[in-house]
């Protein structure tokens, strides 16, 4: 049932990530970023490294789009 | 053409200045009820009340099928540690896109990777914000008389929305457009 992955699709999904965590990284509003409370600020942390809007929204304990509405404003691009 | 839509691409494009434009290239678009649960912000449930209530977002029902393919989508998610986060609104959303023989509106990492990793999920045809857009410009429903305005087609996505799109999906997208529509 857990697919074996193909090196090749293996390499393509770690160069998108990878691509993706560096645009979050440099667009990213460093100084809004850390004038946020502690919950606030580590979830959208987390969503500059990861990009899982989801979990970063429970983290934030909002939902999904007001989390998406303070990306807007941290300038976090959605890479995808 | 119709299509399912899920969450993180509803609320992107309902930021979208031309969000309207959703209408010229589908007839209607289903959404599973966990969509519809994600919803809070006044700007995308004022967008999803507009579209329910003019028959253009159609919620719809879960039958056994539909219960069957999601449950086994889910496994695949569960089970391999590689898929990045998968939840009930895009296990739902992939599983009515495959039901239906209709594209999945998405721009989430983990539906579009489930779907390149396994035979079984491969008829489903992700489209993201990217794909949409070049339809819509494809068909004309965006005009664009050169490659400058098809490049300004996706800044403006991308300006409304913070979007960006990976860098050669992008050149690759505009290249096929502009040999379609202007031969170059």
């Amino acid at each position: 049932m857990a697919a074996e992955i193909p090196e090749e699709l293996l390499r393509k999904w770690r160069e998108e990530d990878e691509e993706a965590r560096r645009i979050r990284r440099s667009e990213a509003d460093w100084s809004f970023i850390e004038k946020q409370p502690p919950r606030i600020k580590a979830a959208l942390k987390y969503y500059v490294e990861a990009g899982d809007i989801r979990r970063a929204a429970k983290l934030a304990g909002l939902s999904l789009d007001e989390f998406n509405e303070l990306r807007k404003k941290a300038n976090i691009p959605v890479v995808c | 053409m119709q299509a399912v839509v899920d969450t993180c691409f509803l609320i992107d494009w309902a930021g979208y200045r031309r969000r309207e434009l959703l209408k010229s290239v589908f007839n209607r678009l289903l959404v599973p009820r966990q969509v519809l649960d994600e919803v809070r912000s006044e700007r995308t449930a004022e967008l999803v009340g507009q579209w329910l209530s003019e028959g253009f977002l159609y919620l719809a029902p879960v039958t056994r099928r539909v219960e069957e393919i999601a449950e086994a989508i889910a496994r695949y998610a569960i089970l391999n540690s590689r898929i990045p986060a998968v939840e009930e609104p895009e296990v739902y959303g992939l599983a009515l896109a495959k039901a239906y023989s209709m594209p999945l509106l998405t721009e989430n990492r983990g539906a579009v990777r489930l779907t390149q990793l396994y035979p079984e999920l491969r008829d489903i045809r992700v489209m993201r914000a990217l794909e949409v857009l070049a339809l819509a410009i494809e068909r004309r429903a965006i005009e664009a008389a050169s490659r400058e305005d098809v490049e300004k087609a996706f800044a403006e996505y991308i300006a409304d929305t913070k979007h960006r799109f990976p860098r050669k999906d992008l050149k690759d997208t505009v290249d096929r457009l502009c040999r379609v529509l202007f031969g170059s």
